[in-house]
């Protein structure tokens, strides 16, 4: 029993936390639009979910924080009161406690707990100026908005199942809530005896039947049992429109039937008020010609689920799943090539292009889009420009871009620290840019798009950029240049990934914390992405991230060394060459000679320690390294590879040239290779 | 207190008798083609395919500061699942035979000298005399997450027949 309460909470926690990222996107995205209706629509029912389902669940900072607020916008909804700047800020505050409340489980400590009580006070002397100002406009707003709206009389059937959470989440309080609604008649069937609204002393697992007339939407009721679990049974349906229990001599009919009532279905409650039926429907005429146009609103795709919520681990069980028939796959088309069946070869060639669709199709569940973490961005760009009095325009494309999930939230530390450091350090304050003669404004750009298999992320900033002789010198004076080597701007600007390398002059709280862009840089790299850099002194800074799509499918070269199979990323390799001899400008130095020129090479079957004899003849597969290029050097190439990566576990965290593993069409664990990681492993072991 | 009685599944490496508590035991297997890992560790025998997952798979003779095991129509590969810093580790120890699965009572441990050379007490849940013989039955979730070769042998801990 106890586990479900807690999984209720559970869930209500995760939910709310969606819940609150949309909402922030919306209050940021107020700041420049036109307040839209939709979207203070939108507001009032994501706080009036929160406080309802957080009530319930015994959330009750949470509902304080939210009654009023709910109150608040209800009034914005009904025109009231215009959206004003000042009830942003409050609201953004909310979100803020709701996040530390919703995390901390209500647990705060006395810091919170202040901030919790003032905000608390903040929103209700809100609420209460408010409605001093409103008064006299009040009374005919709010007719108006009800007319809106007809009565409807529902047949709401509901048996709570096993796992009902009990004593926190007793039926009685959800059939309590809706008897505020409007008009209702309960019916409880409680062991043997029945009785209507008779709700304080029903018995929690007793069975329910409710007539209620009102005024609120269905999806409102519905809201009303959303945390009953799935065992349970519901059933709402329209039995009439109309206020029918505003018919005297219906409820006494139903009143009247209390004992056999729970016998009755739907279509014998029908029967039942048919004769009063006439006597309603007089007054529905004329608020349903109303609410008609109210129909096609917001309301009128309600009813479309347009996508579920899934556990990631079903999403990874899946993911393992396909995997394993991808690799199945692999095996069979061995096999019945090798048997050389033509029927069996027909079967494996349809159902391999079955699975290759289901692949690609499983595949792209797990990418999502990479606006689902853009409010974060915002609401950091949003308040550290506000705090360095700066002003600036942050500007997304692409959100709908869409990449593994895992990449998505490795991205956030390293994009939070670009864009801080762009704020801070990029964009001028409004003084100094206007004597410049740029606009006033700043202008931050996050693009995102695909390009080929990878996506690119770039932050542009239309600030002071950086300036390359300035870099030079610090390098220089930390020795991490030589100054007597001339080096292209493009070496000198790289100088700000190395580990220890600031040129913040004082430092700040914003990006001067001593963790620099090396940190950056290397996030990036453990994703298996680069970082590029590119500046205009006094124009713009570009960085540009480019990642792979996904962790877990890439496109492979497999190789050969001593009979072992490896795959290298085949986004990095750009050339083979047969090696007849290996031509070395010096003994000295790990340089081959390839085309006329001389490039790094790293000999696997040596640095793998993997012994043996190698073979005469050789292959090069030569690799894209950052900006440069080195030579692997393998026994023999075999050729593409579908890879499906997994990760060899903690046990090789030493390992971690090694990317992962992949399993080949006979079985066997073919080891992936992180070129990266070879050349920093291995360059170091030589010097 | 825990539970009174435990499951623990017996195997022996060489001559020494070690058992490990069932409810880490996910499967056991025969020997399985292994493809090894550059650079590894020597009692890291590399990774193996099962059924589609890639496993890592440890001589666990090396890993107990024993000779490496010689494969035999006996050995046998236990599906090991771990917990260390609240990860879930899933690993093959290559064990030279599965004896049996015994229950045993809290009140039949043999307690273990605290004034062994080498106080390795936390890679043990303690000891137990089967047939004349001791068994050593291990803490998994320790001695599978450590890096070290972790020699355990009945001498070691000072107990004698």
């Amino acid at each position: 029993m106890a586990d479900s309460i807690d999984q209720l909470r559970e869930s209500f926690v995760e939910e709310t936390k969606d819940l609150i990222n949309e909402l922030e996107d919306i209050l940021l995205s107020l700041e420049t639009d036109q307040v839209a209706s939709e979207l203070i629509d939108q507001i009032f029912r994501s706080i009036h979910t929160i406080k309802g389902s957080g009530g319930m669940l015994g959330f009750e900072k949470v509902l304080a924080v939210t009654h009023d607020l709910e109150d608040i916008y209800d009034r914005v909804r009904g025109g009231e009161l215009e959206f004003s700047s000042e009830l942003k800020e409050i609201s953004l505050e909310t979100i803020d406690i709701l996040k530390v409340l919703l995390s901390s489980n209500e647990q705060i400590d006395s810091n919170e707990q202040i901030r919790f009580a003032d905000l608390c006070r903040k929103i209700h002397l809100f609420d209460v100026i408010l409605s001093e100002k409103v008064d006299e406009t009040r009374p005919e707003t709010l007719s108006a908005e009800i007319i809106q709206r007809p009565y409807i009389t529902y047949w709401i059937s509901f048996s709570p199942g096993n796992v009902l959470p009990a004593g926190l989440l007793h039926p009685k309080f959800l059939f309590r809530e809706l008897m505020l609604m409007g008009n209702g008649l309960v019916f409880v069937k409680s062991g043997s005896s029945i009785s209507v609204n008779a709700i304080e002393e029903a018995d929690k697992k007793a069975s329910w039947l409710m007539i209620l007339s009102t005024r609120e939407e269905k999806a409102v009721i519905e809201d009303v049992f959303e945390w009953v679990g799935d065992s349970s049974a519901l059933s709402i349906r329209e039995l009439i429109r109309g206020n029918l229990l505003a018919v005297p001599e219906a409820k006494a009919e139903l009143e009247k039937k209390k004992g056999k009532i729970v016998e009755y279905d739907f279509d014998d409650i029908i029967g039942l008020i048919d004769p009063y039926v006439d006597k309603i429907v007089q007054e529905t005429v004329e608020e349903h010609k109303k609410e008609k146009s109210a129909d096609d609103g917001p309301g009128a795709n309600g009813g479309v689920i347009k996508s579920i919520r899934v556990a990631t681990e079903k999403v990874d069980q899946l993911m393992n799943l396909v995997s394993e028939m991808v690799t199945l796959q692999a095996r069979l088309n061995l096999i019945s090539e090798q048997m050389g069946d033509p029927d069996l070869q027909a079967v494996a060639e349809k159902y391999g292009s079955f699975s290759k669709q289901l692949r690609d199709n499983a595949f792209t569940i797990s990418l999502v889009p990479f606006g689902i973490t853009i409010t974060r961005y915002k609401r950091m760009v949003h308040d550290l420009s506000e705090k360095l009095y700066k002003k600036i325009d942050f500007i997304t494309e692409g959100e709908e871009t869409v990449l593994d999930k895992k990449i998505i939230e490795q991205l956030s530390d390293p994009i939070m620290h670009i864009l801080r450091n762009s704020i801070d350090h990029g964009i001028e304050p409004p003084d100094e840019r206007r004597e410049l003669g740029k606009p006033e404004t700043g202008k931050i750009t996050m693009k995102i798009y695909h390009q080929s298999n990878n996506v690119i992320i770039k932050i542009i900033d239309d600030g002071r950029g950086i300036n390359i002789r300035e870099i030079e010198r610090i390098a220089i004076k930390k020795k991490l240049l030589d100054k007597n080597h001339t080096y292209s701007d493009y070496e000198i600007l790289n100088m700000i990934f190395l580990p220890g390398f600031s040129s913040a002059k004082k430092v700040s709280n914003v990006s001067g914390r001593g963790v620099g862009l090396d940190v950056v840089k290397r996030n990036i790299s453990e994703i298996r992405g680069a970082i590029d850099i590119d500046t205009e002194v006094g124009k713009n800074t570009t960085f540009t991230i480019r990642l792979p799509l996904t962790l877990s499918i890439i496109d492979g070269l497999q190789v050969h060394i001593n009979e072992r199979n490896f795959i290298i990323p085949l986004n990095q390799v750009s050339k083979i060459y047969t090696l007849d001899k290996l031509e070395r400008p010096s003994d000295l130095s790990q340089m081959m000679i390839l085309e006329g020129d001389q490039i790094p090479y790293f000999d696997l079957r040596d640095d793998f320690e993997l012994g043996g004899t190698p073979p005469e003849r050789r292959e090069v597969v030569l690799v894209g390294y950052d900006q440069e290029k080195v030579a692997l050097i393998v026994d023999s190439v075999i050729g593409e590879n579908q890879t499906v990566l997994k990760s060899l576990g903690s046990h090789f965290k030493n390992q971690d040239f090694i990317s992962g593993g992949t399993i080949l069409g006979d079985g066997s664990v073919a080891l992936v290779l992180d070129v990266n990681k070879i050349v920093t492993v291995f360059s170091k072991n030589k010097k | 207190m825990e539970e009174k009685y435990q499951t623990y599944l017996t195997f022996s490496l060489g001559k020494e008798n070690f058992a490990i508590n069932v409810e880490h035991v996910e499967k056991i297997l025969e020997v399985q083609p292994v493809t090894e890992v550059p650079k590894a560790p020597e009692y890291m025998l590399g990774v193996f395919n099962l059924r589609g997952e890639v496993i890592p798979l440890v001589d666990t003779r090396i890993k107990f500061g024993m000779e490496k095991t010689e494969v035999t129509s006996s050995t046998c590969v236990l599906v090991i699942t771990i917990e260390n810093e609240n990860e879930k580790l899933k690993l093959g120890a290559m064990v030279d035979a599965v004896n049996e699965v015994v229950k045993y009572n809290n009140a039949d441990l043999i307690p273990l000298p605290t004034v062994g050379k080498q106080n390795k007490a936390e890679f043990l849940h303690g000891v137990l005399k089967l047939n004349d013989r001791f068994v050593l039955l291990v803490n998994a979730d320790k001695i599978f997450s450590v890096d070290e070769i972790i020699e355990l042998r009945a001498e070691n801990f000072e107990l004698n027949e």
